[in-house]
């Protein structure tokens, strides 16, 4: 009896998948037994159809039948029986079916390719020594990448399909008895109750894990590189993998993670800590240096000392812009070069780097358009802004709060701002990990790797910021 | 608990609160009637009002998680718990006023140069709003973040001091009648420990670190107290016509070439010192209110703008007649929750006490 | 969008945010900034004629050619009281008078017949003039001497607080800011010690005849006239012979605002300033003024501040000169600076009145033999001091301390702190005394000063 009409079947799959172009099936004959396969071309490897199923059942002496087809013939590795309403699912996923008229099963082989890229060191954290493998855009190999790092029974990998239309394979990775039981299961609910149509790129996911979706402030962490997820997942924290997309997301998620950086790791630590002091003074000096600038020009002339005062005042004297126009067109100025040169063909960016800083910069001090001490200021400002790219966004918005703060109110406008600031990040808690941790509130033992760094033989205990399960590193 | 506050934070609002009103103007007002002895009323001032720390802790530990209102309630009815409430919320909102009206003086002369009342009010009342409304965790760590900064700054400015010749002013010049006199009259600016007796059930008690609490608390004192010694040891005679004590202790100071002029550091740490303390002031308004009256604190912080607003109308707008009030009857309301309030949470305490030891 | 609003005001700070844009951040695009409003002021002068004050305002002009140089002008105005002058000042100025800058406050003698205190307070109290600022007094007009200092600024790069601060570190070993004149008019003895300026005219049309006069008497003069901002040159000048002045009253010379090049002719040239017409320097001769409750009583000369800061331990680099030394037949004129200084002071009662008995430890250090005008070389020969010199040198500082002394005395001005030396250390017997003679201002002139020089070579 045949259990299939596989005739039927081919049109009626063809059909589902629309008529799609690169919809392929074949009929393979052995004697009076009858088995199709179908596939998409485009995502699937065509010569190992061709050497690991259909040239294996050629070779098979006696019958086939589906207990043979799985455990002999087959030379694959991933062979598994699927329900019949899952055979659309799996095509589009990469694997070929197989329908018999011998058997009511069906099966599913994984046989998925399409173009990757090697991991190669991403272009947004670069290290001076240090690994270099970044992740890609395959689930399947970052996956590789971490497990590579930590070879324990204790990382648990789980995946999820997100995405009506994308079904993007997201998995949440942790490590068991390190990361927070409430955590994990927070996230796996957030990602359960996801409603979308399709998940592009892992950024897709991210306002659905932030508890505060409409805060301009960042409460998910990401990473790129394979080193920096493994170092996390030690700390306790969950990460989010989604195909598609090199950047894997972290939570929950402390602001001090983003003056971290993995080179801090690779060099010495009484070095790192300088450089973290550094970022932070870069970080205070990009939010509030053109506002505090406008302040005292302002407001508060009288706290600049003579000799500044008189430089300010020479270079201001002939400019048409009132300082608060002054900053504010400086500051447009340097954010246009900035998109420009962002999007420009390297080539052509050193051509806008040219004009921008030579001809907008020195020729409008020179016309009198704007002072060097504007240029300056804001100058400082924007290159301050890349101590941490990772805050580079959030920033920007705060400096023009600031700037309108300072402009408005001055000194007293930018301290209450700050204030508030502070007040806003320290109600702001990720997954109940202090958003300031481990400064507010203080959590005395985390200090060892905050602004300043001990050296890793100290760091003998978790981060109680992200309340991991157990205390010791063992 | 969620809406908790640690002991270290505890002890830190509590030095915020001991800066109050007494780093800028005071010093100078107090040189005015006692000469240099008014570092001696300062301590005596300072000894009375460290014995409330005890009594808070003990107070505390005796009453783990109760609000303050309800312990009142329970030991002198609903009409004695309120009476207290009122005399505080009487307490906070001139201490506001007297805090704002201080640091505005000494921005528009030294910062703005100009009125700028409505900067002052737009930049304060919304932040102190804010922590309001977002709660005493939110508000405790920010001023734990800020706390080094403030700390930092104001060790500075002491040390700064250092650079310009000073000399031991004369003590003992004026009577002890005077001294003792002046413990009254400046008794206002005093007596604010009684917030950490209104947010009693926000603090996350640990016995062991009973000890943060008093080293906070001997900090601000101490701070307070070399503030006061060294602003004296360096204008003597002429503190008096010195009424920004922090500040004025950089203005003699070595100015360091471009750097110019350091008191922008004793200006920052003013105007985040006033921050934190109008941020309390307007919370121990708030919770008094919400205490008295059967509405939340959103009416809370409406209400406090309200009065905040028109009292300044009243006084501020003769800052004179608000620093006369201060030595005038301000003193009685400050007797009355630092030296009163103690006392009866005290007898609450020994009350709870006897009743426990009976049970047993 | 009406929904995206309602959530973008979900937090009420941006509500606040909002109001602060629209109110307040239209005033701010307009602003042009204070350095535009207002005129920073660098010095302040005031003076007094007849009944009417002037007060002058040494203010800093922005210059459009990015120099980075601080270009100076004086702007003045009159009125009945210092207020109403301040505000004609600043209506002749065109801007806000900022005073937040002003380093230095002049105050011509005539204001200092009365109570000076009266005069400045308005300023110091209600104008926000900072207390550190220099307080100095002259006896030209205050506006003169805010006229030379431009000049001295432009060609040496030199500011008049930097006279008067080295005046004060090394004169009078005060402050001689305004916080000082303050502190020493509300101490028990109400007397204070103030830095003096003058001005001294080269030009024929300079009618300061008392100060073209001293300026003759102490012709070392150091002409600071020169073409780059570093450029001190000792030149003989107009005044002819150099050094040959014993106390030596050194002028700072500069031209006035206009003569940049006439600067130049005046140093190169050595025929003088003078040719250029109005040339008017600063002359800085050492001297202070003394006050008592705010009234100039005296002015003091060097010599006389070096008597009275022999008890003052920072006081140093004096020099002594000993004149007839005999040494080998020869009569020899020596020369010794102050190197090293020690006082061990003790005041008590003695039969009911006070007693100030302070030892002086000097450590001298020879830095000239003259013989005849020639000068000696110095070699190990000279290292002791003989005890002749000694007598010489000892009966020389007690004649400069007992002068010093008997002029405070005259005019009851302590303004070497021996009111407070007793208050501090005697305090009862001191107030009983007190007491007794009814005030704090006779108080000096009951004081028996027993000093006790021990010289030693350094």
């Amino acid at each position: 009896m045949s259990y299939f009409d596989l005739k039927s079947k081919v049109e009626e799959l063809d059909g589902a998948l629309n008529e799609s172009i690169d919809f392929a099936h074949r009929y393979y004959v052995k004697g009076e037994q009858q088995v199709l396969l179908v596939f998409l071309k485009s995502i699937t490897d065509q010569n190992l159809i061709s050497s690991a199923v259909y040239y294996p059942m050629q070779e098979f002496e006696s019958n086939l039948s589906i207990e043979n087809l799985q455990n002999e013939i087959l030379k694959c590795s991933d062979v598994k029986e699927i329900e019949e309403k899952d055979v659309i699912n799996e095509i589009l996923g990469g694997k070929v079916v197989l329908f018999t008229d011998f058997s009511e099963k069906i099966i599913a082989i994984d046989l998925l390719k399409f173009p990757t890229r090697q991991p190669t060191e991403p272009p947004t954290s670069p290290v001076i020594q240090g690994p270099r493998e970044g992740f890609v855009e395959d689930i399947q190999t970052n996956i590789t990448l971490l497990r590579r790092r930590l070879k324990t029974k204790n990382l648990v990998i789980k995946s999820f399909s997100v995405g009506s239309e994308s079904q993007t394979k997201v998995a949440v990775s942790y490590l068991k008895d390190v990361a927070n039981d409430d955590v994990v299961k927070k996230v796996i609910n957030k990602l359960k109750q996801i409603k979308i149509d399709g998940i592009i790129d892992s950024y897709y996911i991210l306002s659905f894990l932030e508890e505060h979706p409409n805060s301009l402030f960042k409460q998910v962490g990401n990473a790129e590189k394979p080193d920096i997820i493994s170092s996390k997942l030690l700390e306790g924290k969950v990460a989010i993998i989604v195909d598609n997309s090199p950047i894997v997301l972290t939570v929950p998620f402390a602001l001090i993670e983003d003056l971290q950086n993995s080179n801090d790791y690779y060099t010495n630590h009484h070095y790192s800590s300088i450089v973290r002091v550094i970022r932070l003074f870069g970080l205070l000096i990009a939010a509030l240096a053109p506002g505090a600038y406008l302040a005292l020009q302002l407001f508060h002339y009288n706290i600049l000392p003579l000799n500044f005062l008189i430089t300010i005042a020479d270079t201001t004297l002939g400019l048409p812009f009132t300082p608060f126009l002054e900053i504010t067109f400086i500051f447009l100025l340097f954010q246009i070069l900035y998109e420009v040169s962002l999007r420009l063909p390297s080539y052509l960016g050193l051509a806008t780097s040219v004009v921008g800083a030579l001809i907008l910069g020195d020729t409008g001090v020179k016309a009198g358009l704007i002072s060097p001490p504007g240029v300056i200021i804001v100058a400082l400002a924007k290159i301050a802004l890349y101590t941490i790219p990772e805050e580079a966004s959030q920033i920007t918005v705060l400096q023009i709060v600031f700037i309108i703060l300072g402009g408005s109110l001055g000194l007293m406008g930018i301290t209450a701002g700050m204030v508030y600031v502070v007040n806003y990040l320290n109600k702001l808690d990720s997954y109940g990990t202090p958003y300031l941790a481990p400064y507010s509130p203080r959590i005395p033992k985390d200090l060892k790797d905050a602004l300043l760094t001990s050296p890793v033989i100290e760091m003998n205990e978790l981060p109680k910021t992200y309340s991991p399960s157990k205390e010791k590193r063992k | 608990m969620k809406y908790s506050i640690s002991m270290r934070q505890a002890g830190i609002i509590a030095l915020f609160i001991i800066f109050s009103n007494k780093i800028l103007l005071l010093p100078g007002l107090m040189h005015e009637y006692i000469k240099a002895d008014a570092v001696f009323a300062v301590i005596l001032l300072f000894a009375l009002e460290f014995l409330t720390i005890p009594i808070f802790l003990k107070f505390k530990r005796n009453f783990p998680k109760e609000k303050l209102y309800d312990i009142l309630k329970h030991y002198l009815t609903a009409i004695g718990a309120k009476l207290i409430y009122l005399a505080a919320i009487v307490f906070m909102i001139f201490k506001a006023l007297l805090t704002f009206s201080v640091v505005y003086v000494y921005f528009k002369e030294q910062i703005y140069q100009e009125e700028f009342i409505w900067i002052a009010l737009i930049a304060f009342l919304p932040i102190m709003n804010h922590s309001v409304m977002s709660g005493l965790r939110p508000t405790a760590r920010t001023m734990e973040l800020f706390f080094s900064i403030i700390l930092t700054g104001f060790i500075f400015c002491l040390v700064i001091s250092f650079f310009t010749p000073i000399s031991t002013p004369f003590f003992f010049v004026s009577s002890a009648k005077d001294i003792f006199f002046s413990l009254y009259k400046y008794a206002f600016t005093f007596g604010d420990f009684i917030f950490l007796f209104l947010i009693i059930d926000k603090i996350d008690y640990k016995k062991a670190q009973e000890k943060k609490i008093y080293f906070y608390v001997s900090l601000g004192m101490f701070l307070v107290i070399t503030l006061f010694f060294l602003f004296y040891c360096k204008y003597h005679l002429t503190s008096f016509m010195h009424n920004n004590a922090l500040a004025d202790l950089l203005v003699f100071s070595v100015q360091f070439n471009a750097i110019g002029r350091l008191d922008i550091v004793a200006m920052l740490t003013i105007m985040m010192v006033t921050l934190f303390q109008m941020e309390l002031f307007c919370f121990g308004f708030c919770e008094c209110f919400v205490n008295i009256f059967p509405l939340n604190k959103l009416y809370g912080v409406v209400f406090f703008d309200i009065i905040f607003l028109i009292l300044y109308y009243i006084f501020i707008g003769k800052y004179e007649i608000m620093v006369k009030s201060t030595v005038t009857w301000l003193p009685v309301l400050g007797l009355v929750v630092g030296v009163l309030f103690p006392i009866i949470c005290l007898i609450c305490t020994m009350i709870k006490r006897r009743k426990n030891e009976k049970t047993d | 969008m009406k929904k995206r609003i309602k959530n973008a005001f979900k937090n009420p700070m941006l509500i606040v945010l909002a109001l602060i844009i629209i109110i307040f951040t239209p005033q701010a695009i307009y602003s042009p900034g204070q350095n535009r409003d207002v005129g920073v002021v660098v010095g302040i002068g005031v003076d007094k004629q007849d009944d009417e004050f002037e007060i002058s305002l040494l203010t800093f002009i922005p210059t459009a050619q990015q120099s980075f140089e601080q270009m100076n002008s004086v702007i003045s105005g009159k009125g009945d009281t210092i207020a109403k002058a301040l505000y004609n000042a600043q209506i002749a100025m065109g801007r806000k008078v900022g005073l937040s800058h002003a380093k230095t406050t002049i105050v011509n003698q005539e204001l200092m017949q009365n109570d000076v205190a009266q005069y400045i307070d308005y300023l110091s109290r209600v104008a926000s003039l900072s207390e550190n600022t220099v307080f100095i007094c002259t006896d030209v007009s205050a506006k003169e001497i805010l006229q030379a200092s431009i000049s001295l600024e432009s060609t040496v790069g030199l500011q008049l607080e930097q006279i008067i601060g080295y005046n004060a570190k090394n004169l009078y070993v005060t402050d001689t800011s305004l916080e000082a004149f303050y502190k020493g008019y509300y101490s028990n003895a109400n007397a204070s010690l103030v830095g003096f300026l003058s001005v001294s005219c080269d030009g024929k049309q300079c009618d300061q005849s008392t100060n073209g006069a001293s300026q003759m008497e102490g012709p070392t003069q150091i002409d600071t006239a020169g073409t780059g901002a570093n450029d001190i040159s000792s030149s003989s000048g107009s005044t002819g012979a150099s050094r040959t002045g014993s106390s030596g009253s050194s002028s700072m010379q500069t031209n006035s605002a206009s003569g940049g090049s006439n600067a130049g002719e005046s140093s190169g040239g050595g025929e003088g300033g003078g040719s250029g017409g109005e040339s008017k320097h600063i002359l800085n001769e050492g001297k202070a003024v003394l006050l008592k409750n705010g009234k100039m009583v005296e002015i003091l000369s060097v010599d006389q501040l070096n008597g009275i800061n022999l008890l003052n331990i920072e006081s140093k680099n004096q020099i002594i000169t000993v004149n007839d030394v005999e040494y080998k037949g020869e009569k020899l004129k020596y020369s010794y600076r102050i190197k090293n200084k020690r006082i061990n002071t003790v005041t008590k009662f003695e039969n009911g009145y006070p007693i100030y008995t302070s030892q002086l430890i000097l450590g001298l250090e020879l830095v000239e033999i003259d013989k005849e005008n020639q000068k000696v070389k110095i070699n190990t020969e000279f290292s002791d001091i003989s005890d002749a010199v000694k007598k010489k040198i000892d009966s020389n500082l007690k004649n400069q301390f007992t002068n010093a002394i008997n002029l405070l005395k005259e005019n009851k001005a302590d303004v070497i702190g021996i009111n407070e030396h007793f208050f501090k250390t005697n305090r009862k017997e001191y107030n009983k005394f007190i007491k007794e003679i009814g005030g704090y201002d006779d108080f000096l002139n009951y004081v028996n000063f027993k000093i006790n020089f021990i010289l030693e070579s350094d």
